[in-house]
């Protein structure tokens, strides 16, 4: 599912080392403090258009949030792929609408495919990487007003499960849906050009789109986070926090040699969370 | 979600306030929308301006920031905090309000809120304007059943 490669990916300095068939790497990236971000984080690795986005936020924290989460991709990937930071070879995988080259991110590495997810909000980024399709999202929790104003976008069975629910609930409820639809929706490839009401994402199992695994991530007390996959067969799920040291200038990351540990297994009325390790 | 396993991975970081700082700067706007007979009733350059101080207002109210410190020319609406579920209550909030269908995914991918508000004060005039025939917009016109 790598789609067609774009460029032409300069060969790599090392091995690679990509996670094995059905196991699932994840990992959870905090972005430094705001006093000392500016200094520490290693930009230099980054393109000229992720410098210019950077630079483009207008809240300071948003731009520290994006260069971290990029910093971290760029050095997971090169390390997983066996090359430097800014020599990761980046491509746009075919738009399943119209076949043009601005589909989902992908790195040109297709035999076998390295597929990953980024998606970062509000100082949290979370990155998944995997040889199979995948989808990842992290979002800040909700306000109430936002849970009130968004929730008849969604699907009825969804819109269901909120209204029986009310206020903390409701939103830490709201936020996991959210997740889980926005994963799947950058799984499949069409983002949120997908009616966010077409698809059952809520708390049964048994509903959701077959096909697919959906699995609540945890994201701490202010996040909520989940990820799909491609594959009805669960996962080896290795969730990792990624150091904020490795974001740094002279940084590196580690892939570690943590064992995947197994996903949480599902029960039909609700998805448990796949657990988490300190990264190395 | 297990809310043990929530804080537990926070226990050994020691910046849980400086994160905090992301949930603080909550500012509350108070949006008053404008009247749909009133920009039916002006011209396009006052419509437009009518439009954009309503836009801004709602931009700063999802945002939670100051609608002075909003830039609607030159920075991309995710260059401005709008992620996927503040688009979704801007889209919402803006529907309910103006009465026209605004896609999401293309608000999310607007270059700029500008391009939203020409958008929007096309479609809410009497004159012809492209914006309400061609596809691919960010707003449309209400159909009958999809409101």
């Amino acid at each position: 599912m790598s789609g067609d490669v774009l460029v032409r990916a300069a060969p790599a300095t090392k091995a690679a080392r990509l996670p094995r068939p059905g196991e699932l790497d994840v990992w959870l990236v905090r972005r430094p403090r705001l006093d000392s971000a500016a200094e520490r984080l290693e930009l230099t690795e980054l393109s000229d258009a992720e410098r210019r986005r950077t630079a483009s936020f207008v809240r300071p924290t948003d731009g520290i949030t994006y260069a971290s989460a990029h910093v971290a991709l760029r050095r997971l990937l090169g390390a997983y792929l066996g090359r430097p930071p800014q020599d990761v070879p980046f491509v746009r995988e075919p738009c399943p609408g119209c076949a043009e080259p601005h589909g989902r991110p992908a790195v040109a590495h297709p035999d076998p495919p390295l597929h990953f997810s980024l998606a970062h909000s509000h100082g949290m980024a979370a990155i998944a990487v995997s040889t199979t399709v995948i989808g990842i999202d992290v979002e800040r929790l909700p306000r109430d007003e936002t849970v009130e104003v968004c929730t008849p976008a969604l699907h009825p069975g969804e819109r269901q499960e909120l209204e029986d629910l009310a206020g903390d609930n409701r939103r830490e409820a709201f936020g996991q849906m959210w997740t889980r639809k926005e994963a799947f929706l950058k799984a499949l490839g069409t983002g949120l050009s997908r009616d966010p009401g077409q698809d059952y994402l809520g708390a049964d199992v048994r509903r959701r789109p077959d096909g697919w695994t959906l699995l609540d991530l945890p994201a701490g007390p202010r996040h909520n986070a989940a990820v799909a996959v491609l594959g009805t067969e669960a996962p080896k799920v290795g969730v990792r926090w990624l150091p904020v040291e490795a974001l740094f200038a002279g940084g590196t990351v580690d892939l570690g040699t943590a064992a995947a540990m197994p996903a949480a297994p599902t029960t039909p009325a609700a998805s448990a969370p796949a657990t988490t390790t300190q990264g190395t | 979600m297990d809310q043990t396993t929530k804080t537990w991975i926070f226990d050994d970081l020691d910046d849980l306030d400086d994160i905090d700082y992301e949930f603080e700067q909550d500012h509350e706007v108070e949006v008053v929308p404008p009247s749909l007979s009133r920009l039916a009733a002006s011209d396009l350059a006052e419509r437009t301006r009518l439009i954009d101080e309503y836009v801004r207002a709602e931009l700063a109210r999802v945002l939670r920031v100051d609608p002075h410190s909003i830039d609607t020319v030159g920075r991309p609406m995710n260059s401005l905090g709008i992620g996927s579920i503040s688009g979704l209550e801007l889209q919402r909030r803006m529907e309910a309000v103006l009465h026209v269908d605004v896609n999401l995914n293309m608000l999310l991918r607007a270059n700029s809120a500008a391009e939203l508000v020409d958008c929007l004060a096309g479609q809410l005039g009497p004159e012809d304007s492209p914006h309400k025939h061609a596809r691919g917009h960010v707003v449309s016109h209400d159909l009958p059943g999809t409101a």
